[in-house]
């Protein structure tokens, strides 16, 4: 079937018919000359006569052609094939996915959803999501009908017309969201759907990582689930997947260095990378990538606190650029709890800059608050006490150094192994040690070791041989380090390096709790000691925050992360990036989805497909053939009259 | 005014009166002839004349070379009962005219000459002239009177409509008994064979044919420039069409229906003359002198 977009040049139309009227005048103004006898013409009529009868309809069917095919290219027409859903009246939940990795099809994921939209039956009724949450809150409802559900108070009822602009205004999100939020919702709406046909209508770019949860979703009989899906693999990308400073904490005197990882897909290309520092661009490079991933590394010779490194733009602009907060410029208040032994580790504290510590009892850790300590550091532990729970379920970053054989350590680790007396070298692959020289690397012995099993929890910083030296548990926020800090534990011969190691390693964990990676989408929240209201800076506005009382105090809580860059609530800096994830080009596999009963359509299935470019075509067919036509005429007069005349 | 100039169809279109047209014609030509190889076609002594290589050795008179020992020639004034009938076609196509001269005109003119030329040289000459039938039939004699009458009537001699030359080629076939020199004018808009059949029964009636096939320049060059609607100028039926684009077809198709006609003819011994109304008399006259010649 073929629609228009501009259907009002149709009215041109009728200069098709030009040629022929032109034709029918010309006749009537054709000279008439007597001659003497048509009897050699007459003798023609039959071969010749025939042909160039023949040739002048069809010089005139071209020209008339010709000019109905421009009119038709004019009016924009578009092809609609059969659409795959059907007809009846239902209730429709649309999941338009704008995630960043979109960037490329967006433009046909959007006319996707149009046709959607556009072949729902009169008393349908449907709602249109997005993951990034551009249009969350939108209900669109056709004609003759009341709202799906009340999803926000901002529901719309909006003409099918305003359906269409509200669609073609989406532009792509930097967001990298699965579409499993999007998927509950659209769930909950259907729940109290009237029509006998409950549908969810999902278009995406048939990215795994988004549609992965739908191999594991339960799909009930009582909701059709249909899927159109890109087939086509993503175009060449290059993307930052991540951009980190190290060391976190420089020594004294130590430059900082940016390492980015990045990854090119496609052909080898060559890319500009730049290094900004606190908006200044401090390093530009021409760098070749091939289809792989590879880090490349500045070293900052400008110290600074907001740091971005950026490609060129291309197919996806979302990924080409990373911000990273730089550290250490703040003081780092730690509450720390221990025993006789702890001196050591106090006077190395106390020695590393920028650390301000205040000795506190084990029975005060409990009712720390996160907003007067950064991190609670808890000397000799050989069990998880009541109070480091507490501590930690307040919001503060803990970190335990754990006394006594570990095995023995209640309730934290599963022991697997004995102690060692040989000591092992500290080969990290984290950055919290990559600028140690390889012979201070060597000196760093560590006396006891247990070789752990962690129970709940992620190894952060390993030994030699994948054991684990510091472990996080992630689920309560509590780092634990298999090791003291003591002179009887360690051989450490420079011990003038031994508060930097420190000092880098509370600093990693305070900023694990405190400032690690947020991704676009992801909430901000801020405690504050007062309900005044607090002044946030985004990358684009800024706005002016009330906080809302969360138990004894008060809280910020910032949603509308939907650009990279630097969020600033109060005096707490944030560093919000693309979910590196996104990236990923690895495809859903279509008969994954189909075992789960959910129809599965190659996205150009529906894809109306603009023809102008055809008729286009047509035309400038038509005016070569006619053009040929003329030039062989054209030929044939250039014949001298009288050439065959007989002598 | 030259000899030569008097044979132009530019010049004849500018006389009055056919036959002043005939006597200067004529005239014109004899003058010419003085210094042509045509002299000596009569059969009435004019003269000797010593021979030249190239001359005929029958024409030799034996008689004198006995007496002087040289080689002479002798030269007559023809001198004969030939009975010529000139055939004119006054169909509707012979009044197309794109030179000076119409088809109808040329034709008249030269039929004037040739009468003129043949009374004086004391033949008989008959008229006819026909479009679908016959509509002249004046037979041959040979005074001056009888020529006054077929100047009159070529002068006074309109186009008629559709030609059915074959027919009326046959009727006059038949009705011409008397052996003799048959010229025919005529554009020859027919069927070919049809014309041809006719051609041939004057020569099964023991007739000497001569054949003008008249036609107009633009006749054969079709040098129309543009698009136009041709009206038959006998059936007044039309076409519509591209000159330019028919050109080479029209030219082939006449060129085609000249070679039939003149292979034909000379297969039986017609005398097929193409003419156009742009060309000289003086090349038609020379062409009845020729055959003149080989009816002595």
């Amino acid at each position: 079937m073929i629609s228009f977009a501009a259907p009002w040049y149709l009215l041109l139309m009728p200069l098709a018919a030009g040629p022929f009227v032109l034709h029918l005048l010309n006749r009537r103004k054709m000279k008439r000359t007597q001659f003497s006898s048509l009897f050699f013409l007459r003798k023609l009529r039959e071969r010749r006569f025939r042909w160039l009868r023949l040739r002048d309809l069809l010089l005139l069917i071209l020209r008339s052609l010709f000019l109905a095919f421009l009119v038709l290219a004019l009016a924009g027409p578009v092809w609609k094939g059969r659409f795959p859903l059907g007809k009846d009246r239902a209730d429709v939940v649309l999941i338009l996915d704008d995630s960043y990795s979109t960037e490329p099809r967006f433009a046909d994921l959007k006319l996707t959803a149009l046709r959607v939209l556009d072949e729902l039956s009169s008393g349908s009724r449907v709602a249109l999501l997005t993951p990034s949450g551009a249009l969350w809150d939108t209900t669109v409802i056709s004609t003759h009908s009341t709202s799906l559900q009340n999803v926000s108070s901002q529901n719309t009822s909006a003409p099918q017309t305003e359906w269409g602009d509200r669609v073609q205004a989406l532009t792509p999100s930097q967001s990298g969201r699965d579409l499993q939020a999007a998927w509950n919702m659209a769930r909950r709406l259907l729940t109290n759907g009237s029509a006998a046909t409950r549908r969810i209508v999902i278009v995406s770019d048939g990215q795994k990582r988004a549609l992965d949860f739908l191999t594991r979703e339960h799909i009930g009989e009582d909701i059709e689930v249909h899927c159109f899906l890109n087939q086509t693999s993503l175009p060449a990308n290059t993307s930052i997947l991540d951009a980190e400073l190290y060391p976190v904490v420089p020594l004294p005197g130590e430059g900082q260095t940016l390492r980015a990882s990045i990854r090119h897909s496609g052909k080898s290309i060559q890319k500009q990378l730049t290094l900004w520092v606190d908006d200044r661009v401090v390093d530009e490079r021409k760098l070749n990538f091939s289809a792989a991933e590879r880090d490349i590394e500045f070293k900052l010779v400008h110290s600074g606190q907001e740091v971005k490194v950026a490609l060129e733009p291309d197919s996806i602009s979302a990924d080409d650029e990373r911000f990273v907060l730089a550290s250490g410029a703040k003081t780092l208040r730690v509450a720390l709890v221990g025993d006789a032994d702890s001196y050591f580790l106090e006077l190395a504290l106390r020695a590393g800059s920028g650390v301000s510590v205040q000795k506190v009892s084990p029975a005060s850790a409990a009712t720390l608050s996160p907003l007067a300590y950064d991190i609670l550091i808890w000397d000799g532990a050989s069990a998880l006490s009541a109070e480091i729970s507490a501590a930690a379920s307040r919001g503060l970053a803990i970190l335990v150094l754990l006394d006594g054989e570990v095995a023995d350590v209640e309730g934290i680790f599963n022991s697997r192994g004995g102690a060692s007396q040989q000591g092992f070298d500290i080969l990290a692959p984290s950055s919290l040690f990559a600028d140690l020289e390889e012979k201070d690397r060597r000196q760093i012995r560590i006396n006891r070791y247990a070789r752990l099993q962690p129970v709940a929890g992620k190894v952060i910083l390993s030994l030699s041989g994948g054991d684990p030296f510091l472990i996080a548990d992630t689920f309560q926020g509590i780092s634990y380090l298999v090791t003291r800090f003591t002179p009887q534990h360690t051989d450490l011969v420079y011990r003038a390096l031994f508060p930097a190691l420190l000092n880098r390693l509370v600093v990693f964990v305070a900023g694990e709790r405190t400032e690690r990676e947020r991704f676009i989408g992801d909430t901000l929240r801020v405690r504050v000691p007062t309900g005044k209201a607090i002044l946030v800076e985004t990358p684009q506005l800024h706005y002016e925050l009330a906080p809302h009382r969360v138990g004894p105090g008060y809280e910020i809580e910032f949603a509308s992360t939907l650009r990279a860059g630097f969020y600033k609530i109060g005096n707490q800096t944030f560093v919000v990036n693309p979910d590196p994830a996104e990236t990923s080009p690895a495809r859903i596999n279509f008969a994954d989805l189909q075992k789960r009963g959910i129809e599965v359509y190659p996205l150009g299935v529906s894809t109306p497909r603009n023809l102008w470019f055809w008729f286009l075509i047509l035309a400038a067919a038509c005016l070569a053939v006619e053009l040929s036509l003329v030039m062989a005429h054209a030929f044939a007069s250039r014949r001298k009259p009288g050439d065959e005349r007989l002598k | 005014m030259k000899s030569e100039d008097i044979l132009k169809p530019e010049t004849l279109a500018r006389l009055r009166g056919l036959d002043l047209k005939a006597r200067l014609v004529v005239e014109g030509f004899l003058e010419g002839l003085h210094r042509s190889p045509y002299k000596g076609f009569s059969v009435e002594f004019s003269e000797y004349r010593p021979y030249i290589p190239g001359d005929e050795p029958r024409r030799i008179d034996w008689k004198v070379y006995a007496k002087r020992d040289r080689f002479y020639v002798k030269e007559y004034q023809e001198e004969t009962n030939l009975r010529a009938m000139l055939l004119v076609d006054a169909s509707g196509s012979m009044a197309y005219k794109s030179a000076a001269l119409s088809k109808l005109d040329y034709a008249t003119t030269l039929a004037a000459a040739l009468a003129y030329l043949l009374i004086k040289q004391k033949d008989a000459v008959g008229l006819a002239t026909f479009d679908t039938q016959i509509n002249t039939y004046i037979p041959a004699r040979a005074s001056l009177k009888h020529l006054r009458m077929l100047l009159s009537r070529l002068e006074g001699l309109s186009v008629g409509g559709e030609t059915n030359l074959a027919n009326s080629l046959h009727g006059l076939a038949e009705r011409t008994r008397k052996r003799g020199l048959v010229l025919i004018f005529s554009d020859l808009f027919d069927d070919p064979e049809q014309v041809l059949l006719a051609l041939r029964h004057f020569r099964h009636r023991k007739h000497e044919v001569i054949l003008f096939h008249i036609l107009d320049p633009m006749e054969e060059s079709f040098s129309f420039s543009s698009s136009l609607r041709l009206v038959d100028m006998e059936t007044k039926k039309e076409a519509s069409l591209d000159p330019r684009l028919v050109r080479a077809e029209y030219q082939k198709a006449l060129a085609d229906y000249r070679t039939l006609l003149s292979s034909t003819c000379a297969e039986h011994h017609i005398d097929y003359n193409p003419i156009r109304t742009d060309q000289s008399l003086e090349y038609a006259l020379f062409r009845y002198l020729e055959k003149r010649r080989r009816l002595r």
